[in-house]
């Protein structure tokens, strides 16, 4: 299956990145976990590292098959093993964090949104494939949000805020990427945005106006313009009463990031306490396994959705920057990936895959300096996770099959 | 490729920069421009100072006996928001402290900790031992000081205040040195609010306070004490005032103040050896005396005649106690005391002569002596001298001295002519027993030729063999001393009112080689009142039973033990050995001349039978029994089930090193285990794990 032809494509400084990450990562899962107060948790990084070998065999596995085979059926046959395990998940999952994100049969436990969100990006790719349908018609923009719909509301009801999130921002992307014009995608933010305003009513009149002028000038047909109108001031109307039906954590979550300093030892303690670690790392760190704040167990979730804040204090700037620049760099090769794709499938397959990397590293970063919201993301690569591990093999293997690829079809 | 590829390609890529750029601006602006508030802050959340008292240093008497020690005692305290029964901590504390007790818990209430006591009784102790304690009551040990020698050495020894700050004497005046230097530990806390003591803690060791080693005699302070509470009881004075020396160095043995039924002004407790002044009447002979001898305005066999036992000097007539018509020898008029001669004296030596003396001989100056509050005493300038004043003063009167500037002449005239500096303190030693300060022996100048001393002597001597003070002879050596009985001047007038007198004694012994000098001074005794019947007595007595202790400078030979024996079979009083070592309580029952059964094992003396000032004959056995709380010289403690802390602070108090802590909660396991012997430099190591529901 691995033709020299096609191992010789495989876009190294992509591997190299990858690679490279998930050892910083085992090594930082130890030292996160290495404390005597943790005990519980020493011998995780023998876990991570077993989770490291599944991870390079399912990536290697789905980068050998030739990515077309994933398109049409397949794809639609993967999406739907997906949403089942994800609605199994609703009834029979285990509770973790306050939310049911995990499904297990006896040791074995999954967490079936991350496996749900390569197979969305793959039916999404499949979708939106398809050179011969104008984005701009509105009848082929329903399927594709149906598809990320679907799964974001089987998450959004475990509940799990920040990964919901996530299938909203690969279809933006893709939907970008597949040809949609940036106004067209300006009107499907626009009831997000319209979310976020409709809490402070003379900001809301402001976007409203702004919305109608530019729907004006746009001279977009009237189906989608009264559509447009329509959601929007149905949202605009709507969210205030969804906010009340929201989840108390979720609502705090949302509070706690406009002001982490209001509730130091609730849910902002979490942020505060990740910009101290990450502050005293200063230039070089504290040294590897020389963390006090992380030693201290100050730090939460240290070895899960805070480990970036564990590298920021034992390696300091430095070390913080790199781990950064790698993930920079995975980026732009899976763009790269993307742009050079042979066909239109593959480059939205890349770029799907691509778009979950950046909003994960994006939003789980942004968390642990205090630049966003704590969403209780895992760090691809590098947080520990058996899950989040293989699904992040997954998405560079189909990465590196387009890559392997270009010069096919 | 279509250009509408490339901008799409290119504004994802700006998209990530941007989102990169973000993130590389947030780490630069707290990790490097930020980084020091940061770290402050995590260090700041990380560590809590725990200060680390250090232990105050003893003050011990000269055979380094403690006149100050430091036990622990125990505390009850109450930490309102760990009581889960309010109804038992509150019978508890009923049942181990009182109605009292409870009082404080209500007021305390709102607070997150109650002293409820930290007087607890050695019997409240062992119900308080022998019961559960319920939640959130606790027994702590809590650092004491305490005096073996109570109230007999308080003026001298001073006392610490609830701060821990020296108030008075000793105490006060060696604050600095005795206090030590305080450390502190920094305990991490982790995110779950538990302290544990990593190897990267700083630690400051608190550095023990010196221990002073006094000249203080512990035997003739007790001595001292209670021979002059009888004479103040026996004699009904005001206040007496007791200080012994040795002349050759100056070192204060013993010195007391007993304040009687009226005492006079000044608050109680206070060192009237050295604050206050008295006209020291016929002990200042001494100085006119000695000036006569020393400037050879006469021998001592020169003689003066007297009529009738007065005198008429110019204008006014002076008295003898015992009017006689003789002649007197300048010894016999020491001897005998004779007011009529020694004006005459006086007059012959002259104003300036007299004055010069008075200085030289240190008085109307202060002695200097380690002690807080001494005054000086006055002796006015002769310009300002009235025509008799030349003559009163000669015999004591219209000048004022403290009974130590007065011990301090004596000694001069003791040890060959020199006047000595009082001192109280000799050396401060480090916890080792090393010394890191001396106080040498300081001799201030030479007063009178040794000639003239051992000549002076000679009159005292006879002043007790055959003159106003033989009450203070004793059988077996030879003592020389001098009487004095003043009158007291009206109170805020000029001149002398009827009865009331300042009677006093100087003497040393032995007579031909000093060993040791004192002074008694009795103020306003009723009925008799001359200095050789009410004072001398008391330094008989005083030396006698010091002797008899066998320790002193002065010691009984062999034959006449067994009458001094005789002489102890009087009543005594048992002392209050309760909360004391073992050891210490039977060396106060011993020197108390009783003996000592000690019944269980354990650090502190709890009960003890008869109680503590019975009546109780010489030689009878004190049953005491020990407390049953684990003693820290049994060996280690057992810290299991404590907290890290309460361990830690355990283990700090026996000097053992932290050899490491692991885990966090409660103490479940330690090494070395519970009553291992404690070596030099021994380290423990715990382990803990978090506190089982």
């Amino acid at each position: 299956m691995f033709e020299a032809r096609f191992s010789s494509d495989i876009d190294r400084p992509l591997l190299a990145a990858t690679l490279i990450l998930t050892l910083i990562g085992v090594a930082f899962v130890f030292s996160a976990t290495s404390m005597a107060s943790a005990s519980a948790e020493h011998g995780l990084y023998l876990k991570q590292i077993a989770y490291l070998l599944l991870a390079l065999l399912a990536g290697g596995l789905i980068a050998a098959v030739p990515y077309r085979v994933y398109e049409g059926r397949t794809a639609y046959l993967l999406y739907g093993v997906a949403l089942g395990l994800l609605v199994l998940t609703l009834f029979v999952g285990h509770v973790g964090l306050g939310a049911q994100r995990w499904l297990g049969w006896g040791p074995v436990k999954i967490q079936p949104s991350e496996l749900a969100k390569v197979a969305t990006v793959i039916l999404l790719a499949s979708q939106l494939g398809d050179r011969k349908k104008d984005l701009t018609q509105i009848r082929n923009l329903v399927r594709p949000i149906v598809t990320a719909g679907i799964p974001f509301l089987l998450v959004l009801k475990q509940p799990d805020l920040g990964t919901s999130v996530a299938f909203v921002a690969m279809l933006l992307t893709m939907l970008y990427w597949a040809g949609l014009p940036l106004l067209y995608l300006f009107f499907l933010i626009s009831p997000i945005a319209n979310v976020a305003l409709s809490f402070y009513t003379p900001a809301w009149f402001v976007f409203l106006g702004v919305l109608a002028v530019i729907l004006y000038r746009s001279r977009i047909r009237l189906l989608p313009l009264l559509l447009v109108v329509g959601v929007n001031l149905i949202v605009g109307i709507a969210t205030p009463q969804i906010w009340n039906h929201l989840q108390p954590y979720q609502k705090q979550r949302i509070t706690t990031f406009l002001d982490p300093g209001a509730d130091a030892y609730g849910a902002g303690y979490q942020i505060i306490q990740s910009k101290i670690a990450i502050g005293s790392g200063q230039v070089f760190g504290k040294g590897y396994l020389h963390g006090t704040q992380k030693g201290l167990a100050f730090l939460p979730e240290q070895h899960t959705d805070f480990i970036y804040s564990v590298v920021g204090e034992e390696t300091g700037f430095v070390g913080a920057a790199l781990v950064a620049s790698l993930y920079l760099l995975l980026i732009l090769r899976g763009i790269r990936v993307a742009h050079h794709a042979r066909n239109k499938f593959g480059g939205l397959l890349a770029i799907g895959m691509t778009s979950i990397f950046l909003y994960h590293v994006l939003v789980n970063i942004w968390m642990t300096v205090g630049l966003a919201p704590v969403t209780g993301l895992p760090l691809p690569l590098l947080s520990y996770g058996g899950s989040s591990l293989v699904a992040s093999f997954l998405q560079v293997g189909l990465i590196q099959n387009v890559a392997m690829r270009w010069r096919d079809y | 490729m279509s250009p509408l590829d490339l901008r799409r390609l290119k504004l994802l890529a700006v998209i990530g920069l941007l989102f990169y750029g973000a993130i590389l601006a947030r780490l630069i602006s707290i990790q490097v421009l930020g980084h020091s508030r940061l770290d402050r802050e995590a260090r700041g959340q990380q560590t809590s100072r725990v200060i680390l008292e250090p232990e105050r240093g003893r003050i011990f008497d000269r055979h380094l006996l403690p006149l100050a020690d430091n036990v622990d005692v125990s505390q009850i305290s109450v930490r309102p928001a760990e009581v889960r029964n309010a109804s038992a901590a509150q019978r508890f504390i009923r049942a181990a402290v009182g109605p009292r007790g409870l009082d404080r818990l209500r007021r305390g209430r709102r607070n997150a900790y109650i002293r409820i006591t930290s007087q607890v009784t050695p019997e409240q102790e062992i119900a308080i031992r022998k019961s559960a304690l319920p939640a959130g009551v606790q027994v702590e040990e809590v650092p004491a000081r305490v005096y073996p020698l109570d109230e007999l050495a308080r003026p001298v020894v001073g006392v610490v205040g609830v701060d821990g700050v020296g108030l008075e004497g000793i105490e006060r005046v060696f604050d600095r040195e005795l206090r030590g230097v305080g450390g502190w530990a920094t305990l991490f806390r982790d995110g779950r609010g538990l302290e544990h003591q990593l190897p990267q803690s700083i630690v400051k060791v608190p550095e023990p306070g010196w221990s002073l080693v006094t000249t203080i005699d512990r035997d003739a302070q007790s001595v001292l004490v209670m021979e002059l509470k009888r004479a103040v009881a026996r004699t009904g004075a005001r206040s007496g005032m007791a200080v012994f020396a040795d002349p050759h160095t100056g070192d204060i043995f013993a010195m007391a103040t007993v304040d009687g039924a009226n005492p006079p002004d000044g608050s109680a407790g206070r060192n009237r050896v050295i604050a206050d002044q008295y006209e020291p009447g016929s002990t200042f002979k001494l100085l006119v005396g000695c000036a006569a001898l020393e400037e050879h305005i006469l021998a001592p066999e020169d003689s003066f005649y007297v009529n009738h036992g007065e005198a008429d000097l110019g204008g006014f007539t002076m008295h003898d106690s015992h009017p006689e018509t003789r002649w007197y020898t300048v010894r016999e008029a020491t001897a005998l005391s004779s007011n009529v001669c020694y004006a005459q004296i006086g007059m012959k030596v002259g104003a300036s002569v007299l004055y010069r003396y008075a200085r030289l001989f240190g008085f109307g100056q202060p002695t200097r002596i380690q002690l807080p509050g001494e005054t000086s005493g006055q002796i006015r300038n002769p310009s300002r001298w009235s025509a008799r004043s030349l003559a009163t003063i000669s015999i004591g009167q219209e000048v004022t001295a403290t009974p130590l500037q007065m011990l301090m002449a004596y000694c001069a005239v003791a040890n060959g002519g020199i006047l000595m500096r009082p001192r109280i303190a000799s050396a401060l030693v480090n916890e080792l027993g090393e010394p890191v300060r001396l106080y040498p022996v300081e001799r201030v100048r030479r007063v009178i030729s040794p000639e003239t001393s051992e000549t002076f002597r000679s009159f005292l001597r006879d002043a007790v063999t055959m003159g106003t003070a033989t009450e203070a002879a004793l059988p077996w050596c030879e003592v020389a001393g001098k009487t004095g009985t003043a009158q007291k001047s009206d109170e805020g007038g000029r001149g002398y009112g009827q009865g009331r007198y300042v009677s006093s004694f100087v003497g040393m012994a032995p007579a031909r080689n000093p060993q040791i000098v004192g002074l008694i001074v009795l103020d306003e005794p009723r009925g008799a009142y001359y200095g050789g019947t009410v004072a001398a007595p008391v330094f008989r007595d005083i030396v006698a039973t010091w002797a008899t202790l066998g320790k002193g400078p002065v010691r009984l030979p062999a034959q006449t033990l067994v009458t001094a024996a005789r002489r102890k079979e009087q009543a005594v009083r048992v002392p209050d050995v309760r909360l004391m070592a073992a050891e210490q309580a039977r060396f106060v029952l011993r020197s108390a001349g009783m003996d000592c059964a000690v019944e269980g094992n354990g650090a502190r003396v709890a009960v003890q039978s008869p109680e503590p000032g019975a009546n109780a004959r010489s030689g009878e056995v004190v049953r005491v029994v020990l407390s049953t709380d684990p003693a820290p010289d049994i060996g280690f403690p057992d810290l299991r089930g404590l907290s890290l802390r309460e361990a830690l602070a355990r283990l700090s108090a026996l000097s053992v090193h932290i050899g490491g802590v692991y885990g966090s909660g409660q103490v479940v396991e330690q090494d070395p285990p519970p009553g291992a012997a404690i070596k030099a430099g021994q380290s423990c190591a715990i382990r803990c794990a978090p506190r089982s529901l």
